[in-house]
């Protein structure tokens, strides 16, 4: 059969036609008998229907499965979410602004730097000591605390520390 | 017989630059060499300090034993007067490349020598309130160990504990020696030597109740209140005005100077090889001992009226410098 041939205008039925046939399609319909449904069939459809979805497994179905929603509710939801999401954002912004500041304090103040400095003025004083022992008159000398060995002990057993290329092994 | 080590500690007092050096400070900084010479090795001394410590504060003083390839070392703590000793014995295996280090303590009757001589008498001065002036012995020492020639060791020897922890001690390198070419025999090489000597002047005995240390170099000298120093020699010196009036015979060394009569006299013959010889005599008039070393001295033997000392020979070697 061919498909153009069909489906041309010329091969469209008139109204007259279509009368016809309906009444030739109502006595067809009239004649044709329907045979029983045998009790069977509906059993093996509901088998049928129960293999394929009730005992399909549930993370399967949660995957595959939808629910419909109606519009508005949807539209509502979607624009909660935008709403939140701003919101969110907003003070996300916020917070990163805030944290880098608190950073870079600590990294500007540099808790090691006072320990450094402390030591560093401690061995000056010192060593300055004695040369300014020497130029300043005595009642311009002021006595700095000196490391001295007034509490060192000999030690109760001599070690050997070896270095082998700069790590000390005892 | 007698401690070595108190002899070599008595021998490094006596020899003095240019008899400059008669304190303990100066002696430590100016006459010990950080480098030591045993058994064809150079162990070079330096000071390592951890935690809160200084070594400024630790007067050092080596010395060596070569036949016995032994370093002694011996360190005092300024601020305490205390003073810590050990000796290092260096010894050579088969391997070229390894040394075999031993530390041990210093010989059991180095307290007593060192308490009864010069080196004793100056921590007596400059700590007169301690009630010892023996070394201070560690509990324990370690082990021999076998180490490589290129290895850096280290020996703490002070500590603080606490808070304020500190360590100071001996930092020690090593290296294969040069050895030494031959040279030719000099009088210089002839030494003049006074064991446990008296000194007598105008007949009458002037060094005190005991007899000095050893002595024993190529231009020994004693000094005189009043007089100046007094040096020896088997030659004359060039530039140096040595006067040949003194004679070696035995035992003693005898001279005239001015109206004086000096005998300088000791147990063994002043010349190893005996005989009767020359010596010649210089008087430095400008010397002047530090009290340090002449109250040391007093202490040393009661009634002793002067200072004992080995002058520096290179410096008498070569004709002094001109003067500006």
């Amino acid at each position: 059969m061919n498909y153009l041939e069909e489906n041309s205008q010329d091969r469209n039925p008139k109204p007259d036609d279509e009368v016809v046939e309906d009444r030739e399609l109502k006595n067809l319909l009239g004649e044709w008998s329907v045979p029983d449904i045998t009790s069977s069939l509906d059993q093996r459809i509901l088998t049928s229907y129960r293999r394929q979805f009730l005992h399909r497994p549930l993370w399967r179905r949660w995957l595959t499965g939808s629910i419909s929603l109606p519009a508005p509710v949807a539209a509502a939801a979607a624009l909660l979410l935008c709403a939140t999401s701003y919101l969110a954002a907003r003070k996300a912004t916020t917070y990163t602004l805030e944290t880098p500041p608190a950073i870079a304090s600590v990294k500007i103040v540099e808790i090691p730097v006072p320990v450094v400095q402390q030591k560093i003025v401690t061995r000056v004083v010192y060593k300055k000591t004695g040369a300014q022992e020497a130029q300043k008159s005595p009642a311009s000398i002021s006595i700095p605390p000196r490391i001295d060995l007034a509490d060192f002990r000999p030690v109760s057993e001599i070690k050997i520390i070896v270095s082998h290329g700069g790590n000390d092994e005892k | 017989m007698r401690n070595r080590m108190y002899l070599v500690l008595a021998a490094l007092l006596l020899c003095s630059i240019q008899l400059q050096a008669q304190t303990l400070e100066k002696l430590a900084k100016e006459d010990q060499s950080p480098e030591q010479r045993v058994n064809g090795i150079v162990a070079t001394f330096s000071s390592f300090v951890e935690g809160r410590a200084t070594t400024e504060g630790v007067l050092r003083f080596y010395f060596t034993i070569e036949d016995k390839n032994e370093i002694g070392s011996f360190l005092i703590n300024l601020s305490t007067g205390t003073f810590i000793g050990y000796t290092l014995v260096i010894e050579r295996p088969e391997d070229p490349k390894k040394l075999k280090i031993t530390i041990k303590p210093p010989p059991e009757d180095a307290g007593d020598s060192l308490r009864e001589g010069i080196f004793g008498k100056l921590l007596e001065l400059k700590w007169p309130n301690r009630p010892s002036y023996n070394p201070a012995p560690p509990a324990s020492y370690p082990e021999p160990i076998m180490i490589n020639l290129t290895d850096v060791i280290k020996i703490p020897l002070w500590v603080k504990a606490g808070t304020e922890w500190g360590v100071v001690g001996d930092q020690l390198r090593f290296a294969i020696d040069r050895p030494k070419p031959a040279r030719e025999f000099t009088l210089d090489d002839v030494a003049i030597k006074l064991t446990s000597s008296r000194l007598i002047i105008n007949g009458e005995v002037r060094s005190g109740e005991r007899e000095m240390n050893d002595i024993e170099g190529p231009t020994p000298s004693f000094y005189v209140p009043g007089k100046g120093l007094f040096i020896m020699s088997i030659r004359p010196r060039e530039g140096h005005n040595f006067q040949k009036i003194g004679v070696a015979e035995g035992n003693k060394i005898s001279f005239n100077y001015g109206v004086d009569k000096y005998e300088w006299a000791g147990r063994d013959p002043v010349i190893a090889s005996g005989g009767k010889w020359d010596i010649w005599v210089l008087l430095e008039t400008s010397y002047q001992p530090s009290p340090d070393l002449a109250e040391a001295y007093k202490l040393l033997s009661k009634g002793n009226c002067c200072t004992f000392a080995i002058a520096d020979p290179e410096y008498y070697k070569k004709p002094p410098p001109p003067k500006k």
